[in-house]
Order: C-alpha cells, then structure tokens, then sequence
C-alpha cells in the first residue's frame, strides 16, 4: 500500500464522559482501529483511524478520541 | 452570563456565529503550546514542499473554534459531550471563518436533556472546510420557579 507523501486530518471525533479536573492524573492508550484505502478523482488515498482512550486515576475513562488520517501522494 | 436551559431550547435554533480570523502568530503560539509541531503550520516553505500554497490552520486549531461556539453557548452548567467533524478543505491564516451551529434534535431521557446541534465554519468564500455533530448536556427549569 502507498502511503505517499503527505498525511492530513480528516476528521476527529470526541466524546467527553466525565470532567477532568486539575491535579487529575489521565493516562492515554492509543490503538490503531483501521486502515484502508479509497480511489478518487485525485487517486488513491490512505486513511488511518486512531482511537485514543484517555483515563483518570480511578481508572475512569473520561475521553475517547478517534483521529482519522489521510495519507495522499502530493507529487501527482 | 446567562445560563441556557434545554426549555428555552426549540428545533432549528441558530447558534452563532463567532468570527475568527486566525492570524499567524495565533497559528505559531497554538502550535508551540501542542504536539502539533510540523512546518507546514509555521513555514511557507515547508508547506509549499507538500503540495500546499503557503502555511495552513491546525485542523485541531479549527475544531476548537467550533469548540468555543458550543461551550460558551451552552454556559456553565452545560456540558458538551461529544463533538465529531470532517475536514473538508485547507483553513488559511487571514481566512475570515464564521462558526455556526443549528439544533436538529432535543431528547429527554433517564432525566439527561439532551440537545444535537449541526456545527459548522462556513468561510469567506461560502465553503465550509469543516463540518460536524455536537452534543450538549444542559440542564431544565425547575418546576414552580
């Protein structure tokens, strides 16, 4: 698969379940969820998607975030 | 500031807009205060080398606009829980950006109210580089006040 040359934002989905609050200690887990590769009229594009959990001290996960990437080939 | 309550809330209410009209300084002091530290926000140069015209807004940058719309509506005893958008188009600095949002949906459940807003930035050129879904957690009236 060509990644090419040059990875942009697609899109970010937050959720927000509970406040975080000063002196909260958040831990952060990040799992590659897919990839996969569309065709356009621009040709071929790469998207990642990255979703991070973020949890609090109590073990509480206060924040989901699922990061898309797109990867295109700018030469062409 | 007044606080809004899911009953002074109807279907198709606008919300907006705010201006920005981010600068490069703002773009610089943003990217320095995150993770995001890639020349395409900072260098002409670095931009243009990826097939860009000059430097770009941070599209995390963007979302927070969206961001402070839905926050400072919703004030301080609303919550927003969950805001999704799409990146559709390259935001420049001296963009002039207007954020927007509109209610599609009100939903009370398990004592929650609930409220869906569309939220968009419509630009200078009428196009909308991005796109999205809120949802904000507000509180009700209390009956007999």
């Amino acid at each position: 698969m060509n990644f090419g040359t040059a990875g942009f934002n697609a899109g970010q989905h937050c959720e927000f379940y509970e406040p975080m609050k000063a002196g909260d200690t958040i831990s952060a887990t990040t799992q590659v969820s897919s990839v996969y590769a569309k065709t356009g009229r621009t040709g071929t594009m790469v998207f990642t998607v990255r979703r991070t959990t973020f949890k609090n001290q109590y073990g509480r996960v206060v924040m989901m975030v699922e990061q898309s990437n797109v990867l295109r080939d700018m030469r062409q | 500031m007044s606080q809004i309550h899911f009953d002074d809330v109807e279907l198709g209410d606008e919300i907006g807009p705010l201006v920005k009209e981010p600068t490069r300084e703002q773009i610089r002091e943003y990217v320095n205060l995150g993770a995001e530290r890639m020349g395409r926000f900072t260098s002409d140069e670095a931009a243009q080398g990826e097939g860009l015209r000059g430097i770009i807004v941070p599209g995390n940058m963007s979302m927070s606009f969206l961001a402070q719309l839905i926050t400072d509506w919703a004030g301080h005893y609303g919550r927003m829980t969950k805001l999704e958008v799409n990146f559709r188009r390259m935001v420049e600095p001296g963009d002039r950006l207007e954020c927007k949002a509109m209610v599609t949906d009100m939903q009370l459940a398990d004592d929650k109210a609930l409220v869906t807003l569309d939220a968009y930035i419509e630009n200078q050129k009428g196009e909308r580089p991005i796109q999205g879904i809120a949802e904000v957690l507000l509180p009700k009236k209390r009956v007999g006040h």
